[in-house]
């Protein structure tokens, strides 16, 4: 580019024609373009004609004072980025202060040295100049991750739509009476389309991690039971290959715990379908043992062991980082994003936990991860729950729930849906409403906002649990938070606050009954 | 995985859509539970069958489709009847798709590929069943 040969534009204001000449004559030993105005009125027309890379700006005009001046550029929009330098006679505090507040970024003291006058005008232009290709860059940067995030919106949208009619065939043909051998070849067509969409799941989930877009949920799950979800998905994969599967949870791994067991899961299986990839004859073992228990948290480790082909120490450096395999023929021979692992890695920091191996080559692998929960006591729930969560609202259940929500949109939507999951509900505007209607009516539950006018979510679950404290009420009715806020510092801060559980807003239905079921009394 | 044997006869269902695979997806899927199916490729034909009241029980209603979208012609169906529960069901699920499925009144969002029993499952509890 040529831009650097184009000489920078000053414009310098001042009512003093021995001022303007002399700078005018110093500032022209460099190669500048000098504009002149000997008053407001011109300065602001010439400002709103030109852009320019510098102005020199007095403070004392005939017509309009320099403040005044440097306010209407800055809200211009020609010059708005343009620094400017105040000239002002005397060392007035008060004046410099109001000049930089206004945006100006330097002041030069009259009289000045010829020297300090152009010392200070070229460092500000140079300023400006880095300034200005940082706004370039960033733009560029913004734009390429636009980009990238449309694309892989649409790539999303075109890998999902086919398998659509994939995943839905295959449970049709299911439907139709197969022979024995005809349902394990779908079967398998099966599992290779679950496979594909974890490759695309795995993809997206990395970029969205990559963007820092990622939210933890914080619910309460038997670690037991997401285990053994992950034993039945790999189960039939391991005994394919003749591999035996194993899994241990040690007895002092306690049984409810509050994180994101879908996350947990995620890395869970990530370890363990490498380990059976990579396993031709042998075993995969999976074990849970209670790292460390602190108060109200527990840190979990998580090992998934196999007797597979190992890898070298050189190549387990690499392993974590992201679009990296052991080595080149590992794709080929393999196939694989290798995604997983640098997914895995960064969901177990998100999970305040590590990971790490250990492997001899020949020998097989040990995959290790620590992640940390907090506690949850046992929950007094009936069997429905786990098969509500399949077909919820099937069996009836009908409580009486009060609502506090100040928006009257979300208020209506939520009532509706209540109603629609066979719920009574009352619905209030704020805490302190809420307060009263506790006082007198009989609920099962409470759903309360956070941030509304008057007595917000917070106080109101305060009062409510010290007024519950007082009568000395055995069973604490539940209060669950639906926020728009889904960061998991939020959420500590609903727990710690006395509240059972949270539920991001816009829910659905089937969101809200799995809520509604797990906080029962 | 066992598919519960249900029952939708005497509902009305209308499947917008405008990719033909899935099409015969929903089709074989609906014509198990003897429920009445109706199709519109676009957001115009599914919002017309409304306009013409045709007695519907529910949609299932694509995003991505040319014309009119989903958003729009979900709006526009809630605003003539509020109680037919709207099914969303959309491959686009990256940019926002789910929320602003739900402000623009559906019932339920499900994403791209759904299982069958995630399907019946919806229809039937939004049937209220």
């Amino acid at each position: 580019m040529e831009e650097k040969n184009t000489p920078s534009r000053i414009l310098i204001v001042d009512d003093m024609p021995v001022n303007l000449d002399l700078m005018k004559s110093i500032l022209s030993t460099e190669d500048y373009a000098i504009v002149t105005s000997k008053n407001g009125m011109s300065a602001m027309a010439k400002a709103n004609a030109n852009v320019f890379d510098l102005i020199l700006l007095d403070i004392v005009l005939p017509d309009i004072d320099g403040f005044e001046i440097c306010r209407q550029i800055k809200t211009s929009s020609k010059n708005q980025d343009t620094p400017i330098i105040f000239l002002t006679a005397q060392r007035e505090k008060e004046s410099i202060v109001k000049g930089f507040k206004l945006g100006a970024v330097d002041y030069i003291l009259k009289p000045f040295s010829e020297e300090e006058l152009l010392a200070r005008v070229s460092l500000h232009l140079s300023l400006k100049q880095t300034q200005e290709e940082l706004k370039k860059a960033r733009n560029v940067a913004e734009g390429l991750a636009k980009a990238k995030a449309m694309f892989l919106a649409n790539m999303s949208h075109e890998i999902r739509t086919p398998l659509n009619g994939i995943v839905g065939m295959i449970d049709i043909l299911k439907q139709t009476s197969l022979s024995e051998q005809q349902m394990d070849y779908v079967d398998i067509v099966d599992i290779s389309s679950e496979n594909l969409l974890m490759i695309i799941n795995d993809i997206l989930d990395y970029s969205k991690i990559e963007a820092g877009q990622i939210a933890f949920e914080k619910i309460k799950f038997n670690i037991r039971h997401e285990i053994d979800e992950v034993r039945k998905l790999l189960y039939y994969k391991s005994t394919q290959k003749n591999l035996e599967f194993r899994i241990e949870v040690e007895s002092n791994v306690p049984e409810m715990l509050l994180g994101d067991p879908l996350r947990l899961k995620q890395v869970l299986i990530n370890l363990s379908n490498n380990a059976i990839k990579f396993t031709t004859e042998g075993f995969v073992k999976i074990k849970v043992k209670l790292g460390k228990a602190m108060v109200q948290q527990y840190k979990l480790l998580f090992e998934v062991q196999d007797s597979g082909i190992g890898i070298s120490p050189k190549n387990q450096r690499k392993l974590f980082q992201s679009f990296t395999q052991a080595d080149a023929s590992t794709t080929r021979k393999y196939g694989g994003t290798g995604l997983g692992l640098a997914i895995s890695k960064k969901l177990t920091q998100l999970m305040n936990g590590d990971i790490g191996l250990n492997s001899v080559e020949g020998e097989g692998s040990t995959f290790w991860f620590t992640a940390i929960f907090d506690g949850a006591e046992i929950m007094n729930v009936n069997e429905n729950a786990e098969i509500g969560r399949k077909f919820a609202s099937l069996d009836q259940l009908k409580l009486k729930i009060l609502l506090v929500e100040d928006n009257v949109i979300n208020q209506k939507v939520c009532v509706l849906t209540i109603k629609k999951l066979g719920h009574e509900v009352i619905a209030v505007n704020n805490g302190i409403e809420a307060l009263e209607l506790y006082a007198k009516t009989n609920f099962d539950m409470i759903l309360m906002d956070i941030q509304m006018p008057g007595m917000d979510g917070l106080e109101a679950t305060e009062e409510i649990r010290k007024i519950e404290k007082e009568k000395n009420v055995e069973k604490k009715i539940p209060i669950i938070a639906i926020t728009a806020n889904m960061f998991k510092e939020d959420v500590k801060k609903f727990l710690a606050n006395g509240m059972n559980d949270h539920l991001g807003k816009p829910f659905k239905p089937s969101e809200l009954d799995e809520i509604i079921r797990r906080n029962l009394i | 995985m066992s598919v519960p044997k249900i029952d939708l006869s005497g509902k009305t269902v209308l499947v917008v859509e405008d990719n033909e695979t899935s099409r015969v997806y929903f089709e074989a899927a609906l014509k198990k539970t003897n429920a009445t199916a109706l199709w519109a490729k676009n957001g115009v034909e599914a919002v017309n069958f409304f306009k013409k009241k045709t007695p519907i029980d529910l949609v299932l209603m694509d995003l991505n489709m040319p014309e009119m979208d989903g958003f729009e012609a979900t709006r526009l169906i809630k605003e003539m009847k509020p109680d037919v529960p709207v099914i969303v069901q959309s491959a686009y699920i990256l940019s926002g798709e789910e929320q602003k499925s739900y402000e623009a009144g559906c019932d339920e969002f499900l994403s791209k590929p759904i299982r069958l029993n995630n399907l019946l499952e919806a229809i039937v509890r939004h049937l209220g069943l």
